[in-house]
């Protein structure tokens, strides 16, 4: 328990809730499904069948018609096939994709690595974290294969608005990829089915095992294969059909992860209010329209690898890594018009199914204290460090 | 660095380093009346580093050490250590080598080199000064 409330980084990973263990453990030991699910003989059906019902489970639970889930091993693979295989069946023409500076990793460097063959475009985005919708009309005025955005941003936790960006696609008849892998458990799925044809989940974000996700992809797309090989026709590779249950068993626990999110939006609030007593302390993203489970802090004078050393035992997240040639900020901190110092001064806090009340009291008095401690030996640096 | 299940883990404070960097509070006792301070600081925007070092002196002998810093916890760790091992210490033994031999205990990665100096600058910018002085 105590891990678990110390731990503040749900948005990188999620424990395995004890009904996703035990569903893949049962499985695991039972041994008619030990067969691969691809083989043609009884043992390979039996396996096939178990897995066929767990996804039709998914379908019912999300209440799914048009969209069918390819399992990859997680949303950096299924992002790659999207980015990659969107619009190459057959064709060798250069692609135009809009997506934005303030998506995840997994998507901006696929989008630096392809720019030589298609045409990338970046929607502007304001300094709350939200999305230029004038600057998306604009660029959605001529001809646009793919936009490729994501639900609810990993370390700002802004929303992005699906529904309005669904309709001016569906309006110019381009299709929409939603990087979903913030979002499922948070928010209603409801209307990424409604207005996008390719959804990017990753199990381990909702208390799923690590090492497989999906992608959804609605019936009227076909997307050129990522990865060749025997076994299926959507994904080669044997299935990894313990993950694939676990997967399965997360989906049912979205219901309540959903109600969860009212109990922790209470407590976030109040931890909110306690953090803007520390003095400059400035929370990032836009106040309407996020999430409440991830937040962003900036503490001007304060180092945030030092900070994030310094909360020992709890587990936070900075935007920035470091290294003897150059200190490489968070591109979606730049592109909120953060300066490096202040990015390098930004840490993530996110929460979950296992954070109480004590464990963000005891994390807010040990930040308190830390903050005072590192202010003090900041005293008297140069401005940079704190504009 | 620490190993952890056999694995070598990069960017990881071994057990020193996180000793030196917890006591890592920035201000000594100053031990007696001193006849002399020295400052000295060293920055590099690029590496987000800032370090600033007061040493105080009395007779040939550092009695007292401030540092103030903004980086990384490596930065902090490693002034950590000076502050910890040159209290009380003979201005004419500390000398570069001595500063290398501080850093060993620490084993703090290569790819850190820039860091390393960033907190030498500082420091022997600061015995620089204690020294002209005494000329």
């Amino acid at each position: 328990m105590t891990e678990q409330r110390n731990y503040f980084d749900y948005a990188a990973s999620t424990p395995m809730h004890p009904n996703v263990l035990d569903s893949m453990y049962s499985f695991m030991k039972d041994e008619r499904y030990f067969s691969n699910a691809h083989a043609s003989h009884y043992g390979g059906a039996q396996v096939n069948g178990f897995i066929e019902e767990e996804l039709a489970g998914i379908y019912d639970l999300l209440n799914i018609r048009d969209h069918e889930l390819c399992i990859t091993s997680g949303a950096t693979e299924s992002i790659n096939w999207v980015l990659r295989g969107f619009g190459k069946i057959n064709k060798t023409s250069p692609r135009r994709i809009i997506s934005s500076h303030l998506e995840h990793k997994a998507t901006t460097e696929v989008l630096k690595h392809i720019k030589s063959d298609d045409r990338i475009e970046y929607v502007k985005n304001h300094n709350d974290g939200s999305l230029d919708m004038t600057h998306l009309e604009a660029l959605l005025s001529e001809k646009v294969d793919l936009v490729s955005i994501m639900h609810v941003n990993n370390e700002l936790g802004v929303i992005n608005d699906i529904e309005q960006i669904g309709k001016l696609c569906k309006e110019r008849d381009v299709s929409l990829h939603v990087d979903a892998a913030q979002s499922i458990g948070k928010l209603s799925t409801q209307v990424l089915f409604e207005w996008a044809d390719l959804v990017t989940v990753s199990a381990h974000k909702f208390y799923g095992p690590k090492g497989v996700g999906g992608l959804f992809v609605s019936k009227d797309h076909v997307l050129a294969p990522l990865l060749f090989g025997g076994g299926s026709r959507i994904r080669p590779g044997t299935l990894a059909t313990q993950q694939v249950v676990g997967f399965a068993e997360a989906f049912k626990l979205i219901g309540r992860l959903e109600k969860d999110a009212h109990r922790l939006s209470s407590l976030v609030n109040i931890f909110k209010e306690r953090l803007l007593q520390i003095d400059g302390l400035k929370i990032l993203g836009s106040h309407k329209l996020n999430v409440p489970h991830i937040m962003s802090i900036t503490i001007p004078g304060v180092h945030a690898k030092t900070l994030q050393k310094a909360m020992h035992p709890f587990m936070l997240s900075i935007g920035s890594s470091c290294n003897s040639t150059q200190q490489e900020s968070s591109k979606v901190l730049k592109s909120i018009g953060l300066s490096d110092g202040l990015a390098s001064s930004t840490i993530r806090i996110s929460m979950g199914l296992y954070t109480d009340q004590k464990g963000i009291d005891d994390l807010f008095d040990l930040l308190q204290l830390q903050v005072s401690r590192l202010r003090k030996l900041s005293n008297g640096a140069p401005e940079w460090c704190q504009t | 660095m620490e190993r952890q299940n056999g694995v070598r883990h990069r960017y990881m404070l071994n057990s020193a380093a996180t000793d030196y960097f917890e006591k890592a509070y920035g201000f000594s006792h100053i031990s007696q009346p001193y006849d002399r301070k020295g400052e000295g600081s060293a920055e590099d925007k690029s590496l987000l580093t800032w370090v600033k070092f007061e040493l105080f002196m009395a007779r040939e002998r550092i009695v007292g050490i401030n540092f103030y810093l903004f980086g990384c916890p490596y930065t902090m760790a490693l002034s950590g250590v000076i502050l910890a091992q040159s209290l009380d210490s003979k201005l004419y033994t500390m000398g570069r080598e001595y500063y290398r031999q501080l850093l060993e205990p620490l084993e703090l990665p290569r790819a850190l080199a820039g860091k390393v100096i960033i907190v030498e600058d500082s420091f022997y910018a600061a015995i620089d000064e204690l020294r002209r002085d005494i000329k």
